[in-house]
Parts: C-alpha cells; sequence; structure tokens
C-alpha cells in the first residue's frame, strides 16, 4: 500500500471494507490534519481494528481524531468501535439519535447481562462506547437529520459535517421500538435481534467550497417521506444546489437503500461510486449493479462479490461428520480492501483521485 | 445460574450430558471454551483426591453418589463425567446464535469455537433438534453444536450435538436492578447540545 500521508491542502475519505459481517469503516481527513472515524470494522482473526490500522499505516497521530461516529450500534457494523474510541483520546463520540437515552442504556445494560450468563451481545460495543465517553467527561452527540456535527475552517474553506439522517419520525418510532425489546426482552438465552437498525443509519453529508461527499451508511429509503432517504429527499434542509462527487452508496448497493432521487438530486453526473459487498448476502446482486452503473463511469468496491461460499479448511475426518451433520456450512469470509480518494480542496479544478488496495477494485 | 447439575448414570457416555458440564465450566470460566479441553482438565482433577474436593466444591453441585473404584477409592461424591479417552481429539465446537427459522430448518452464525478467526452461516434441519430443545429454538436463541469422533466401546462414533443454552430468566427485580445502576454508572454522560 501507498502509505503517504495526505498533504496539507487534501481531503481524504478512505472506505475499508471486510466483504461483510465484520463491519466496515470510513476514514476523512479534512484541514490540515482533523480525522474523523465513521463506524469499525475488524480482522476476525487478530481482532485488529482496521481504521486503526490504516491510520497508523500512514503515521496519522490518533490524537488528531475529533470525531467518531457510530451510524447504527448494530454489533455486526460496529466491529472494534470501543477500541477505536479508547484509541483516539481526544475524540467525541456521536451516535444516532434516541430520545430517550436512560431506556436505551437500560436495553444495552440487559443486554450486557446476558452476555455475563453467556448469551450473545448485540449492543455490547456501543455500550462500552459510552462508558470510555463517562470514563472520560467528553461529550456525546445525538445525531440526527440536518444537525452539524463538525464544523472547522482552514485556509479560508469551511469544512462542515452535517447528519442527513434519522428523521424525526424514525427517532420517535426507535423509542418505542426500544420498550418493546426491553418488554419482551425475558428469556436470557435469546440475543437481541433488531430487524431494522438499518432505519436509524446516520447518513451523512460533507461541504467544503464547491465540493460534496454523500455517505449513505445501511440507510434504508423509507416506506414514505418521514422515513430514511424519502425523508431526506423530501424535507432536508442542509442540502444545496451542489451535488455530490463522491457517494458512498448505502448497504452494500441493496435495493432497498437505492431511489433514483438519490441521484437526480444529490449526485453530480461525474462521481466516484464506493461500494462494501457483504459477500454471505450476495449483495450487491447483478441488477442493482447494472443499476448504479446507469449512474456512474468510477465504481469502486471494496472486495469482490463472486466469493467461494465454502466452509471452513478442517481435518478430513472432521468435515465428513460436519457435511452429514448441517444442511449449509459457509464461512463468512474475511476480505479486507481499502478505497482511497483525495482531493486538493484549494484547487477548484482538482478532482478526486482514487486508489485501492488489497482486495478492493475498480468495477468499472 | 445454568442448567440442571443432577446427571444421571444411566446417562454416562452420552455427550448431552457432557455438554451439561461443560456449558456449566464455560460460565465459571469464560476462557475455557472447548467441550475436550474442559473434560480432560476435568478428569485430570479427578486423578487427585485433593483436586476432586476442589472441583466438587466449585461447582458447589449435590451429584449422584457413585465410587470409582480402585483409582480413587475413598471418595463418596463423584461426578458421572465420562473418561477423556472416550473422546478423540477430532472435535470440533461452535456457538451459534439462531437467525431465522423456516418450517424445516434454522439458520444460524457460528461463532468457532475451537478455532475462533471467522465466522460461519449454518443451515441446520429442525429434526435435528431434540424434542426437548425445539421448544427453545426461536429467532435470537443461542446454541451450542458440537461435532466430532466418539468412541463408544472401543468403537469411533461420529456423532453431531445440538445443545440448546438454558438460562434462568430475566424477572423484573433483574431489571430493576439495572435500573438502579445505570445512574450511577454513566452519571458523567454529558450531551453536546448543537444546532
Amino acid at each position: 500500500m501507498n502509505n503517504k500521508y495526505p498533504s496539507e491542502n487534501e481531503v481524504e475519505v478512505t472506505l475499508i471494507g471486510t466483504g461483510g459481517g465484520y463491519g466496515e469503516s470510513i476514514l476523512i481527513k479534512v484541514g490540515v490534519d482533523s480525522w474523523i472515524i465513521i463506524d469499525s470494522c475488524i480482522n476476525p482473526n487478530s481482532k485488529v481494528s482496521l481504521g486503526i490500522e490504516y491510520l497508523m499505516s500512514i503515521k496519522a497521530n490518533l490524537e488528531n481524531v475529533e470525531l467518531i461516529i457510530c451510524t447504527h450500534w448494530h454489533n455486526d457494523h460496529i466491529k472494534g468501535l470501543a477500541k477505536t474510541l479508547e484509541l483516539c483520546k481526544n475524540a467525541e463520540f456521536c451516535f444516532s439519535s434516541v430520545n430517550d437515552l436512560q431506556k436505551f442504556l437500560l436495553l444495552c445494560e440487559l443486554d450486557f447481562k446476558k452476555v455475563e450468563h453467556g448469551s450473545i451481545g448485540s449492543t455490547t460495543e456501543f455500550a462500552n462506547c459510552l462508558e470510555i465517553v463517562n470514563r472520560r467527561g467528553t461529550y456525546f452527540t445525538k445525531a440526527s437529520s440536518n444537525m452539524v456535527l463538525l464544523n472547522k475552517k482552514f485556509n479560508n474553506t469551511d469544512f462542515v459535517l452535517y447528519a442527513l439522517s434519522p428523521s424525526p419520525k424514525t427517532v420517535i418510532d426507535f423509542d418505542t421500538e426500544i420498550s418493546q425489546l426491553i418488554t419482551e426482552f425475558g428469556e436470557r438465552n435469546t440475543a437481541v435481534i433488531k430487524n431494522t437498525p438499518n432505519d436509524k443509519s446516520v447518513a451523512l453529508l460533507l461541504k467544503f467550497g464547491n465540493n460534496r461527499v454523500l455517505l449513505g451508511a445501511d440507510l434504508s429509503i423509507g416506506k414514505d417521506d418521514n422515513e430514511g432517504w424519502r425523508h431526506i429527499i423530501s424535507y432536508s434542509k442542509v442540502i444545496d444546489e451542489e451535488k455530490a462527487s463522491l457517494y458512498k452508496v448505502p448497504h452494500h448497493g441493496s435495493e432497498t437503500s437505492y431511489l433514483k432521487e438519490i441521484f437526480d438530486i444529490l449526485i453530480s453526473e461525474k462521481n466516484i461510486l464506493k461500494l462494501t459487498p457483504y459477500s454471505s448476502s450476495s449483495l450487491p446482486r447483478q441488477e442493482m449493479l447494472d443499476v448504479y452503473s446507469g449512474h456512474s463511469d468510477s465504481i469502486y468496491f471494496t472486495s469482490r462479490t463472486n466469493v467461494s461460499k465454502k466452509s471452513k479448511k478442517r481435518d478430513k475426518a472432521l468435515e465428513k461428520v460436519i457435511d452429514r451433520s448441517v444442511k449449509k456450512l459457509e464461512e463468512i469470509k474475511f476480505i479486507q480492501g481499502i478505497v482511497r480518494s483525495r482531493i486538493n480542496y484549494l484547487d477548484p479544478n482538482d478532482f478526486w483521485g482514487t486508489e485501492v488496495f488489497d482486495g478492493a477494485y475498480q468495477y468499472k | 445460574m445454568g442448567e440442571s447439575k443432577n446427571i444421571n448414570s444411566s446417562n454416562r457416555g452420552y455427550w448431552p450430558d457432557a455438554l451439561k458440564f461443560t456449558s456449566q465450566f464455560d460460565e465459571e470460566n469464560s476462557d475455557i471454551l472447548h467441550l475436550e479441553q474442559s473434560i480432560e482438565r476435568y478428569t485430570d482433577n479427578l486423578k487427585s483426591k485433593q483436586s476432586f474436593e476442589t472441583s466438587a466444591q466449585y461447582f458447589n453441585a449435590n451429584f449422584e453418589i457413585e465410587v470409582l473404584g480402585s483409582q480413587v477409592p475413598k471418595l463418596q461424591k463423584t461426578y458421572d463425567i465420562y473418561n477423556g479417552k472416550k473422546f478423540s481429539k477430532k472435535i470440533q465446537n461452535w456457538k451459534g446464535i439462531v437467525l431465522e427459522i423456516t418450517t424445516i430448518s434454522f439458520l444460524a452464525r457460528l461463532i468457532d469455537l475451537t478455532a475462533g478467526g471467522t465466522d460461519e452461516i449454518g443451515e441446520f434441519e429442525l429434526e435435528d433438534v431434540s424434542p426437548d430443545d425445539i421448544k427453545l429454538l426461536h429467532q435470537g436463541s443461542i446454541f451450542y453444536w458440537s461435532v466430532g469422533h466418539y468412541m463408544e466401546n472401543g468403537q469411533s462414533v461420529k456423532r453431531s450435538d445440538i445443545r440448546f443454552q438454558r438460562l434462568i430468566t430475566l424477572d423484573m427485580d433483574d431489571i430493576e436492578s439495572v435500573k438502579s445502576q445505570i445512574e450511577k454508572k454513566y452519571s458523567n454522560l454529558k450531551e453536546k447540545k448543537i444546532e
């Protein structure tokens, strides 16, 4: 990998993927030396946080990480986030809004109690982050639509990061869902399964000069214009006439997160699309790839989509018993891939220079 | 905590009971996750009266009285734990979480307890779940899956066992207790008020 640190005048947006199942992460450098980390992922073998590993490889100072954003609090998407927060001592923590934090903390603590008794936690990574924030006495931010999460000025250029979601209705619905989850919590041998965590995702818009970067998290389109992308398109107060030249496609390019209006209204014709495939769910599907290809000439994936779904290699005698005992057994492959884009924000004619590393590649 | 510790000697030699023991062991020592290691370790303990008594105290169990013969003649209480030699070295254990259930099968994410590393997705036939366990099968439920070679009467038998976790249900007292802890635990949380 090219470990060259971005220059003072460069903005960097780097997407790290794992092939699905072990999280994903976006690293953004704004201004001279300020970093933002969005979500987290790990190498399941070494348990190392890949975002931290990347920042250290380019010799970034972790003390310059100013903000860590958890777009949604499902462990599958934020693996290693607590460790990341621990290492970035000056970072503030931001997460998808919830009205009744005490109730949400109750859910997290009950979930943690289950883990103590041998269950599998769904919110433990998130709860650990809150514990770090509590210990440090630093501030946390609950992100919701139209909120400014970061506002900095360098070389007479404003860098503003906005939350585009969750919508007010989604936040209210989430409170109801938490109450329901607590009511149904009961048995300790059951992990909390949340069917709709993607609805609460924090989609983000970064503005600097005439540039716009749209980061879709896992946000789904929503049932109506009170939810998801439909709400952003209809009611966002922070969208302006400038369109995004870089778009992190939401939810592994799934159909549930695609809306033509996103491209009509928010994305410029000349653009870079970045996407993290989820191999075990076969995302993105070919029909969606065809759709996205119609919107862009530059599409980058953090890993291949046609990943083998075989089970792990084991002792031959064991494999025979396993084959007889299970209908299907597939490894959730770990494939690290990095798609890095940089742009000189002081040059109005500059466009994103994009490089791929490890398992990442340019699809189109 | 945990399920019944009573082990009936008539069940001797079967994995499910051994798994009961392992499950108990796991809850006490989260770093001890491998069935084989647990059994071998316990069997080693049985060779010493001193350590067995310690183990007995440790598990705080009221198991069936049984004399193990000449190996430990003075023992009054013992466990019906199977000799480590009954197990071959080829054992694989997973911890699973149920993701989806259909009319004939269920899908689960599997954490490899033997080798660690990457997770797996497994699909199991419902008919492979014991009648006692099928009532515990629902979305989110946790189970252990073990496969391997098992020695029975000198013969190597291939076995696969799915055992759903049995834990005490959280009650209102638990929830109230957690509520009271939250205020103290997160007393220093400060929300940043921004536009």
